[in-house]
């Protein structure tokens, strides 16, 4: 799951709040910088506001970070090269599971799985993903 | 022999205003040139003689000014019995007064040019190799001159956004700083605006025509903005009536024939005819059930 998904989620599970709210909380003029890293698809977000966020969401901060360089993006290009070469990946879910297979198509929201050995398509929401990786050579 | 700016302009049947017109000098500084206030500046000096058709060193550097009064013809006595005045002596220069020092305004205005050019005093009495106090109005005010268009140069130096530009265009040419700089001539610091620019342009072209010689890389198409597949997935297994089994992220399964779907919820018919809708938000994933074959 991105930083930006993350966020999303968080915010979901603290009652849905505005980032009007959280901004204000811990001591933005505005939300922008929140906003921003809860939309863009790249890696966004400053060590400071991150630690603030951390604090706000009780969560620790290394969190947050490891997840700023899992974006959205850094996953579309390994999902998009993963598929044009054919590669075996795993893919790691934040419940634990572990999916192996190959990409058949991904889009907005989510990563066909072809999976090893029976073949079958799983349907993977991208925001499950916490990490991913090349199954080649394993 | 060098003629005074003035008398050659006049011979040209030219007036201030055309010379400056096709000259690109300023008319101010051209009268200022004129009335013999400040030697033609060395950048002036090839524009004027271009301007009126004359080689540079035709041109005095310093000119005499020019004579205000004209020789006129002899008038006619005058009927009146008051006596004539006193008249200057017909063709006589008016007598200059001796240049005075340096006033007090322009040394304040010196000192201000000089610390917008980084400059002490001692620095500049040192390149100048006199005192500040030892100068003469006239000295002075042609000091300030020059310092006022160092001071415009430096106003015009080239803006970090374009130094920025030049080191990056350089960086996808392989061109380090070093090599940069040698081909400007000069640190890119010093570089004035128009440099840069011309600079900047050169290296965009040579950018170009690099790039135009390269294959054009295939850029991967990243769809961000596109769900089709997932929405043609979801469809197929609505026509066909397929089973699907979803895997929440509490761990918890559910599992049913689609019955609708939106880009953030899928509503399922339970075996036991119960409809549940899921919000994407809480499916990790999801698969037809065993044995229903498809894709």
């Amino acid at each position: 799951m991105s930083l930006g998904d993350y966020l999303r989620y968080l915010r979901a599970l603290h009652g849905g709040m505005d980032t009007w709210t959280i901004a204000r909380a811990i001591g933005l003029e505005h939300p922008y910088p929140i906003n921003e890293i809860e939309q863009r698809y790249r890696a966004v977000g400053d060590d400071d506001l991150l630690a603030k966020l951390a604090t706000y969401y009780d969560v620790p901060v290394e969190d947050l970070r490891w997840r700023r360089e899992r974006s959205r993006k850094a996953f579309t290009i390994f999902a998009d090269e993963a598929m044009r070469t054919g590669q075996t990946v795993r893919l790691h879910l934040r419940m634990g599971d572990t999916l192996e297979g190959r990409i058949t198509w991904w889009d907005l929201g989510a990563v066909g799985l072809q999976r090893t050995g029976d073949g079958e398509i799983i349907v993977v929401q991208r925001h499950a993903v916490d990490e991913w990786e090349s199954a080649a050579g394993n | 022999m060098p003629e005074d700016l003035w008398k050659i302009r006049q011979r040209k049947k030219m007036s201030v205003a055309d010379l400056s017109a096709k000259s690109g000098v300023p008319a101010l500084s051209i009268q200022e040139y004129e009335l013999g206030q400040v030697a033609i500046r060395a950048a002036d000096l090839p524009k004027l003689a271009k301007a009126l058709y004359v080689e540079e060193w035709d041109i005095k550097l310093l000119s005499e000014p020019i004579p205000t009064s004209r020789p006129r013809r002899p008038s006619r006595p005058r009927p009146s019995a008051s006596p004539p005045r006193a008249r200057k002596e017909k063709g006589s220069k008016k007598e200059r007064r001796p240049p005075g020092p340096i006033t007090e305004g322009q040394k304040v205005y010196l000192d201000r040019l000089l610390t917008k050019l980084d400059l002490s005093r001692e620095d500049f009495e040192a390149k100048l190799g006199r005192s500040v106090e030892s100068l003469t109005q006239e000295e002075a005010r042609e000091q300030l001159k020059l310092l006022q268009e160092q001071v415009r140069e430096r106003n015009q130096r080239a803006r970090e956004t374009q130094i920025a530009h030049i080191l990056e265009l350089g960086k996808k040419l392989e061109m380090d700083r070093p090599a940069l700089e040698a081909e400007a001539g000069k640190p890119l610091t010093e570089l004035s605006r128009r440099e840069a620019s011309r600079l900047l342009r050169d290296l965009q072209e040579r950018l170009t025509a690099k790039q135009a010689a390269t294959p054009k890389r295939k850029r991967a198409h990243l769809p961000e903005a596109v769900d089709e597949f997932e929405f043609n997935y979801l469809a197929r297994q609505q026509e066909e009536g397929a089973t699907l089994v979803f895997t929440l992220f509490d761990g918890s399964v559910f599992s049913g024939q689609i019955v609708g779907f939106s880009p953030y919820s899928i509503t399922i018919r339970e075996p036991g005819g119960d409809e549940v809708t899921l919000q994407k938000l809480a499916i990790a994933y999801y698969r037809r059930a065993t044995g229903q074959g498809g894709e």
